[in-house]
Formats: structure tokens, sequence, C-alpha cells
């Protein structure tokens, strides 16, 4: 009796479905500009990338036909790769547009796949793949603003400030950008300041662990470090309490971040995203955007700058920094300081 | 022998009305998640048939999920837990990347050859010390080989991203391996490779095995009941330490065979819960290993429906997970096998 009303409802409940199901299904396919925006993690809790999908709307909405879409890859760097296959295997997307320095990598054979596919990566860098755009921020100016930062803070007399000249940095992994551009400027800003400074380098080996991350960080305020610079996405939340903790400081990357940890993070670089993801957006809707080209963005084009009107830097630090680390920023911006950038 | 019959009867109806019962729960989560539920009903549905590259992809992730399932069905029919699955799948997968990584000038057919033995002894190696634990002072292996496993993760995380990153490249991974090693691609674009037919002769040897010999009867038989077996005259220590090893040997295998077939490097996390999924495997396909085949296709046919309906429509990936964790409770409970069963015996 029961195997009978069982095999009832699944045999009516999947007729029901299969009839609705194909009558209504398959949706009608865009002709105007699509696009897929593809976050290799998550977007929420990502500056850089609610940056991206925010720049990205706006050129959208400003083209009536054009639409888009937001995929989120998760965080496994193993899947990324057939993800971002299975999306551009669809055949819907007229570009897509993705952000990390790993995906130029990740999508070389999936052009090679579909030659038809036009991919365009901010924050990512590859020249000369004709379906490739690419747009890679000048890290290495960054580091050194954020470097000669630091340096003035631990030579300074800031009451987290010790007498020792080492400063310190926590990264989540090891990357070319980070091995040729970041920290190579992170260093020479320092030694711009003082070349007896050293830098002491430390690696958590993931993006999310917190409590790693602020027993690293402890170790480091051990040995004397004062100010501590932070590339590690989540994880970068267990060195702001333990720096908060023991009252050193810390430099940012990438965003305007002082009211992350207000007393803490002392400087803070920014990457304009949301603007750079607006234009190029914009120009592939209207299909200026040259493809098979890697662009370079300096500080002087406006998409790399550091943060100098924020009430908390101007609250923590003090004013006689202060006016040095602008007058770097300044002098690198209207071109004359010009530094000499490592090739990738 | 009607008996027998009666039992498979009850046992294939208990499992294919908690596959529909999943199914069940996957369109009413659809309606629940999606705005638009009949699309996203139909790209979960039909989208991994949709083209040759997500019907191939979808074929080639069955491909680890078969290793893992004969894996886990092996330990289970000698009663033996293996719950390390997860993190000899990742050692497998590490050490084939790091056999091909020191030699890389070998030909192709002996590199992947020696990737995959070694990978498979250390696997066996790895699984085989829960079971010899058991033997010597028995120690729970369900325990012992979660834990052991779990160790592994970290310690090979740590080769990943410390001396074994590749820092020429952005992701959390070893360098690629050469060219040579990588096995053949058979249904381009998709990453179908002949890792399918390493596969299927993985599930005959299994059969041969468990059914076919003298080796596999009395490992069935120290499984079903250990004092009836050891009154039999037979060794029923072997039996607790060997069905480890084939289990662990098939679970390293499933790691190589992704290193080598699909990602080309090990990649931080690559294994994704293979192993874990190999448990509900080997649990649909009754611990058969010819029932392990559309077991593991079912599963990843579950997790293809899952990318695509994200894709194509506005679900987000965890729907799969939805689906998995019901159809691993509905199996693991034995909620509607055991109502089956009372019924046949009314």
């Amino acid at each position: 009796m029961l195997k009978k009303k069982l095999f009832c409802f699944f045999v009516i409940f999947y007729t029901i479905t299969a009839v609705m199901v194909f009558s209504n299904g398959k949706q009608e396919e865009d002709k105007g500009f699509n696009l897929a925006v593809v976050v290799p993690n998550v977007v929420a809790g990502s500056p850089l990338y609610e940056q991206m999908v925010a720049g990205a709307e706006q050129a959208i909405k400003e083209h009536p036909g054009s639409s888009m879409k937001v995929f989120e890859l998760g965080f496994n760097q193993a899947e990324w790769g057939e993800k971002m296959t299975s999306i551009v295997a669809t055949g819907l997307y007229d570009a897509v547009i993705t952000s990390n320095p790993s995906m130029p990598d990740i999508c070389k054979s999936i052009a090679e796949q579909f030659p038809m596919q036009k991919f365009i990566f901010v924050d990512g860098y590859i020249d000369g793949h004709p379906q490739m755009a690419s747009f890679l921020y000048n890290q290495y100016e960054q580091s050194y603003m954020l470097g000669h930062l630091s340096a003035l803070i631990t030579k300074g007399d800031m009451p987290g400030s010790n007498a020792d000249l080492k400063i310190g940095m926590i990264v989540a992994q090891e990357y070319p950008v980070l091995n040729k551009m970041i920290l190579p400027g992170f260093k020479d800003g320092a030694k711009s300041v003082d070349p007896s400074i050293t830098v002491d380098f430390r690696i958590i080996g993931n993006w999310y662990d917190a409590n790693k991350a602020s027993e690293l960080a402890g170790s480091m305020i051990d040995a004397g470090v004062d100010v501590i610079g932070v590339i590690c996405g989540g994880a970068a939340q267990g060195v702001f309490e333990e720096c908060g903790k023991q009252g050193k400081y810390v430099v940012f990357w990438d965003d305007v971040s002082y009211s992350k940890a207000p007393g803490v993070i002392v400087g803070s670089g920014a990457l304009y995203q949301n603007r750079l993801v607006y234009e190029v957006i914009t120009k592939a809707i209207e299909n200026t955007l040259e493809y098979g080209k890697g662009q370079k963005l300096n500080v002087s084009d406006g998409y790399v700058g550091f943060v100098t009107e924020d009430p908390d830097y101007i609250s923590t630090v003090p004013e006689e920094i202060r006016i040095k680390q602008k007058a770097l920023f300044e002098s690198i911006k209207s071109g004359e300081t010009v530094l000499q950038t490592p090739e990738l | 022998m009607k008996d027998s019959r009666n039992c498979s009867t009850v046992q294939l109806s208990g499992v294919l009305v908690t596959l529909a019962a999943a199914a069940v729960v996957v369109i009413v989560s659809i309606f629940i998640l999606s705005k638009t539920p009949f699309s996203t009903i139909y790209y979960f549905f039909i989208g991994p048939f949709a083209n040759k590259y997500y019907l191939g992809n979808m074929l080639n992730s069955v491909v680890p999920l078969i290793f893992t399932g004969l894996g886990i069905s092996f330990a289970f029919k000698a009663s033996m837990f293996n719950l390390g699955g997860e993190g000899q799948v990742y050692a497998g997968g590490f050490i084939a990347a790091s056999v091909a990584l020191l030699i890389p000038s070998l030909p192709g057919v002996i590199g992947i050859f020696l990737s995959l033995l070694v990978a498979a002894v250390c696997g066996a190696l790895i699984a085989g010390l829960s079971g010899f634990f058991k033997m010597k002072w028995n120690t729970d292996e369900l325990i012992t080989s979660f834990l052991i496993s779990n160790a592994l993760i970290y310690t090979i995380d740590f080769f990943i991203t410390g001396p074994m990153d590749d820092p020429t490249n952005n992701l959390l991974a070893t360098r690629k391996i050469a060219s040579q090693y990588h096995l053949l691609r058979i249904f381009p674009p998709s990453s179908l490779n002949i890792s399918v037919i390493i596969a299927i002769l993985a599930v005959i040897f299994s059969f041969w095995i468990l059914f076919k010999t003298n080796h596999g009867y009395e490992l069935r038989l120290s499984g079903l009941n250990s004092e009836f077996a050891r009154y039999g005259g037979i060794n029923i220590g072997k039996y607790i330490f060997l069905p480890m090893l084939w289990s662990g040997a098939f679970n390293a295998l499933a790691g190589a065979v992704s290193v080598l077939g699909t990602t080309h490097c090990c990649i931080k996390g690559f294994s994704n819960g293979v192993g874990w999924n190999g448990i509900a495997v080997a649990l649909i396909a009754r611990n058969n290993p010819a029932a392990v085949v559309p077991a593991a296709l079912f599963f990843a046919f579950i997790e293809a429906g899952a990318n695509s309906a994200m894709i194509n429509a506005d679900v987000t990936i965890e729907i799969a997970s939805i689906v998995k964790a019901v159809i691993f409770f509905l199996i693991t409970s034995r909620v509607i096998y055991n109502s089956f069963r009372r019924k046949a015996l009314v």
C-alpha cells in the first residue's frame, strides 16, 4: 500500500513538474551586450570585488539593452578553472571580467578552447593575447608609499613605536606580483627613509586563518616589529586584534581601510577599481576596448593612491609624518619622483 | 534463493525511493530559493547534458568518485570503517604530483605508471596503518583513520603552500607536471580523459577480487561474521589489515588520476570532499563494485546539475550540498530502506 501511494505520488509530482519545466524552462537568449562578472571568491567582505561589481553595474545601467550576471567561484582555487570554463562554455557572454592575479593563468587554456570569448582582467596581467585585455595596478608604487610611511612611524615617536628599526609584513601566500612588486616596493620605500630598516616577512598559507595571523603578528611584535603591512584577506582581522592589544600599527593595501581598526591602521593604499571597471566595461560595450594588450596603471594615472584625507588617519598619525607622506605621494603623482618599477 | 532475490529487490526499491525523494528535495528547494524555478529546474536536470563540455566534465568527475566508492566498499565489506578517505585522496594526488615532478623527463607511460603506483602504495600504507593498529591493539579504526587523514591534510597543505609552492603561479599549488604525464583527453573541450578506462578496469578488478577469489570470499565472510570466519579457519587479523590497504590504495588513486588527468598540479584543497562523497557512493551502491558506477554517476550528476543551475539560473552551488546532505541522511539513517524491509517482512 505504501509502495503504491509513493509510486503514485512520484509519478504525479514528476509529470506535473516536467510539463511545467518544458513549457516554461529554457530562457530566451539576450540579444544585447552580455557581461559575466566572475568573482574568484565571494563578493561580500572583499572591497575590490565589491568595487568591480559596482563599476560593472554602473556601466551596464548606462547602456540599455546590455546585461550582466555575477558569478562567485568560491574559496577553493582548485575549482576556479572548471567553473570559469563552464561559464564560458554557455556561449552567452560577450565578455568576461574578473579580478585576481591568478586568473590570466587560469584563463589562458580556456581561451584556447573558446577562441571567440573575450576576457578582461583587472588586478591581473597578461600581454599580447588577442582575446584578453588586462589592467595591472602598479603595486610597486603603492607598496613603496606604504613602506615609506611604515619607516617614518618606526623611526618616529608615536606611542607604539620602539627603538628597533624593524617593520613587518604578513601575507596569505607568495605569488609573482607579491614577490616582484609588492615586497620589493615595501622594502625600497622603507629603505628610502633609513637604509638600516629591516623587514620581517611571514606567510600564513591561506586567506582566512585569523588565529595564525594573530600568532604571527604576536611573534613579530616580540621580535621588535612595530608596524606590520598586511595582505591576507579575512585573516587580517587577527593582525588588527593583536596589534590593537599590543598598541602596534598596521598598514593596509588596496582599499580605504582606516575604519576597520581605527587607531591601529595608520596607512592605507587605495586602488580605484570601481572607476577602472566602469570605464573598461563602457569601452567594451561601445566596442572600443583594445584586446591583446596588458596595461600598467600608475599613481600618476589616478587608479592607484594613498588615502591622506581620512579622519582616522589624521587623528592617529602625527602631522610631521603626514606632511612627509603627502609630499611623497604628490611627488609620485606629479611625476617628479619616478620609481623604477620592476618587470613582472 | 527466493529470499535473497526478495532482499535485493527491497534494497533496490529502498535506494530508488531514496533517490526519488532526493530529487523531490531538489525541486522543492529550487522553488524556495529561485525566482525563476522552472528555468532553474530545467538547467539542473537538463543542463549537464546540454553540450559536450558539460557532459564530458560530468563524466570526468565520476572517475574519482568511482575510486573512492570502491575504496570505501572494500573496507565496508570487511566491516571496517575508513573515515580517512579525504586525506588519502589528497595524499594520493600530492604524491602523484611529487613523483611526476621528481622524474620530469621519463617517457609518459612509465612516469604515469610510476606516479599511480607510488600514490596507490602510499595510500595503502596510510589507511593500512589504521588497520594495523586495530589488528595489533584493537584501536578504533574509525577514529584513527579520521585523525591520520586530518593530520595529513594539514601536512600536505604545508608543503603545497611552502616548500613546494610554485612561485611563478598565483595559485596555491605545486609546479605543473611535465606534459607527457598528462592523461590523454578523449572528449575535448571537456576534461574527460583516459582515467575513465582505468576506473572501469578498477571496477572489474574489484568485482573479480571480491566475488571470484578465495581472498574476496574470506574478506566478505570476515565482514559478515568474524567469529564464524575464525571458526572456519580464516585468519581474521589479516582481514582487518588487508581491506584497509585496498581501501587506501583506491582512495589514493582517486587523487592521483585527478592530478594527472585534470589539474596537472596539486592545488591546495583539490580533493574537495571526494573522499567523503565516496562513503555516500558506497552506501548507495550497498558496497557492490558494479553498483558503484551508477551511484557515482548519480552523485556527479547532482554536482553538475547544481553547477549548471548556478551558471544559467539564479541559485548558488550550495544547492548541491543540500541535496547531497539529504541523500546522505536518508541513506545512512536507512529510514526508507527499513520501512520497506518492515513491509516486506509483514
